[in-house]
């Protein structure tokens, strides 16, 4: 038998039903390499041994009876920590929040606890989903396994570092403007941000409400499939989702479009030769390769920053370290509290948002910034749907750099900020986008991302598997 | 160009303490990123609808009724909190 901890949920689904393996031998195992690995990855916040033990010999007990079964029945996984579970400590990666207990479970959770899986523990991330490395935790740096002295990403660093270190089989991750894909490229795992709207974002930790989805990232393509397909649907209790009816691929030939402004300056050579030679790669496996053009995409990060500060700035006022949240000790009177709490509880890069939004949206500056970013997103996502005309997905690098060293843009938000440039267009707009290992430069995994237009995620996953094939 | 009293004013209507060292940092991290979103000023806007929601547009409403909530998560949600009194969060005086 092949090593335990290499196996698909596809896989280890079959594997569990014919109780050739016990989800608790399972969970051990992966609760094994945590304890193994984590010292330097440092990819889970906390672990809940007991717990997750619990759940395993649950799940034990649903197979042996065949009742009930999902193909998520006996699975461990890692959950972001910005992502409620009820019970359990969510910080999200912020000092604010070191001892908040969630009180109750996200939606995300509720569906994947009735699907059987198994929570091994919550996973380390910037704070309050806010940078690209997961520098900004205030509970200290993921690594990538790939190489440690570099980043593996963020904010869903901890996320796609455990998948990747097969430290959990899948995990959550939670995007705003690439912090699914972005790690899930930089540690060389699969990684989707769905449609707007499809996944529920009811227990959430909110960053920046209408750029926000939860979305899976998973070791192949068909895992993040069967992760979509139990975590997404309709939500009483969060009204931005919709009914989800997804489109199939009609043709039998995949169209991609690669936009011509996605190869400029600041994308890293070596990444442009991965991604160019993958392109071509699957034009040789059959599929039609076209140039295309989004005109407005070099407006696309100035847009999502500003509206990234703004949403920022006004969803975190609730942290006032009155209900709930850190509360400091030598305030005088209220106004001084709230400052108080507030500066000591935030880390720098939250300040630094939460300022600059409250800026853009203060009396004379809303017309400049706000209002010309909403009217970006119209443009934007008019571009895309221009470019649906002819294709069915669009294709481009997810990163224009490789994972880089621990501590090499820290210093300097704005290049940080850079990282995100071709992400963000998908958030912006609310499309789904997916990220695929597209090889690697050196030891470095580079991803490739995937656009489609919305809930067209069955054509993601048709491009993704067609990636895949590459490197089998 | 953002100036120093613009960083601390910024700071105090967001009700952040921000040390003078941050504020020395902030005045130059800003300016770079105002410049950087003032790009969006060559972009072609005029007319153009901004958008609301990427996705849908519909309104959509829940029933307007009252959930009766246990005691156990109604403790759990005080407990949240640093301190208080009576079963409620206590906070310094709001009127001096």
């Amino acid at each position: 038998m092949a090593d335990i901890l290499s196996y698909t949920i596809e896989e280890l689904s079959q594997k569990l039903a014919k109780q050739e393996i016990s989800s608790l031998e399972l969970t051990k195992a992966y609760l094994d390499s945590i304890k193994k690995q984590d010292k330097n990855i440092h990819a889970f916040l906390s672990v809940d041994e007991a717990l997750a033990l619990a759940d395993a010999k649950k799940a034990d007990t649903l197979l042996k009876d065949a009742k009930n079964i999902t193909k998520l029945t006996g699975i461990p996984y890692g959950v972001k920590d910005a992502i409620l579970v009820e019970g359990m400590v969510c910080s999200a990666g912020s000092k604010m929040l070191k001892d908040y207990i969630a009180p109750y479970d996200a939606t995300v959770i509720i569906k994947l606890k009735k699907a059987g899986a198994v929570i091994l523990g919550k996973t380390n991330m910037d704070e309050f989903g806010m940078g690209a490395s997961t520098e900004n935790s205030a509970f200290g740096v993921t690594k990538n396994p790939h190489d440690v002295t570099r980043v593996p990403g963020g904010s869903s660093g901890g996320s796609s570092a455990a998948v990747s270190a097969h430290e959990s089989v899948f995990a959550l991750g939670e995007d705003t403007g690439g912090s699914i894909r972005l790690p899930a490229s930089f540690c060389g795992v699969v990684g989707l941000k769905p449609t707007y709207g499809a996944v529920s974002r009811y227990g959430i930790i909110a960053f920046a409400s209408s750029l926000d989805q939860v979305g899976p990232i998973t070791k192949t393509v068909d895992d993040c499939k069967i992760v979509f397909q139990a975590i997404s649907g309709q939500d009483p209790m969060d009204s931005t989702t919709v009914e989800l009816k997804l489109k199939k691929p009609e043709r039998k030939k995949l169209r991609i479009g690669v936009p011509k402004e996605f190869f400029t300056k600041g994308l890293d050579k070596d990444v442009e030769k991965v991604i160019k030679d993958t392109i071509g790669k699957l034009g040789n496996k059959g599929a039609i390769i076209k140039e295309v053009s989004l005109p407005n995409l070099q407006y696309g990060l100035a847009a999502y920053y500003i509206i990234n500060m703004s949403e920022a700035s006004a969803n975190l006022a609730r942290y006032d370290g009155i209900r709930y949240g850190h509360r400091g000790k030598k305030a005088k009177n209220l106004r001084e509290m709230y400052e108080e709490n507030r500066g000591e509880g935030f880390g720098e890069e939250v300040k630094r948002r939460i300022m600059l939004g409250t800026y853009a949206l203060s009396a004379g500056y809303y017309d400049a910034y706000y209002l010309q970013a909403q009217k970006m997103r119209t443009l934007l996502l008019s571009d895309f749907e221009k470019v649906f005309k002819d294709v069915d997905v669009v294709a481009g690098p997810v990163s224009p750099v490789l994972p880089f060293k621990i501590g090499e843009r820290i210093g300097d938000p704005m290049s940080m900020y850079l990282v995100d440039a071709y992400t963000v267009p998908a958030n912006l707009t609310g499309l789904p986008a997916l990220s695929v290992p597209a090889g690697k430069v050196g030891k470095l995994p580079v991803g490739m991302q995937f656009i489609s237009g919305k809930f067209e995620e069955p054509t993601l996953f048709a491009a993704g598997k067609m990636l895949e094939k590459i490197y089998v | 160009m953002v100036l120093k009293k613009d960083v601390i004013r910024i700071a105090q209507l967001a009700r952040i303490q921000v040390s003078n060292k941050e504020v020395e940092k902030f005045v130059g991290e800003f300016s770079d990123i105002l410049t950087y979103f003032d790009t969006l000023k060559k972009a072609k806007l005029k007319g153009i609808q901004p958008m609301t929601h990427s996705v849908t547009s519909q309104n959509v409403v829940r029933k307007d009724e009252g959930k009766k909530v246990s005691v156990e998560v109604k403790n759990k949600l005080v407990a949240m909190t640093e301190t208080t009194k009576g079963g409620f969060s206590k906070v310094k005086a709001i009127l001096q």
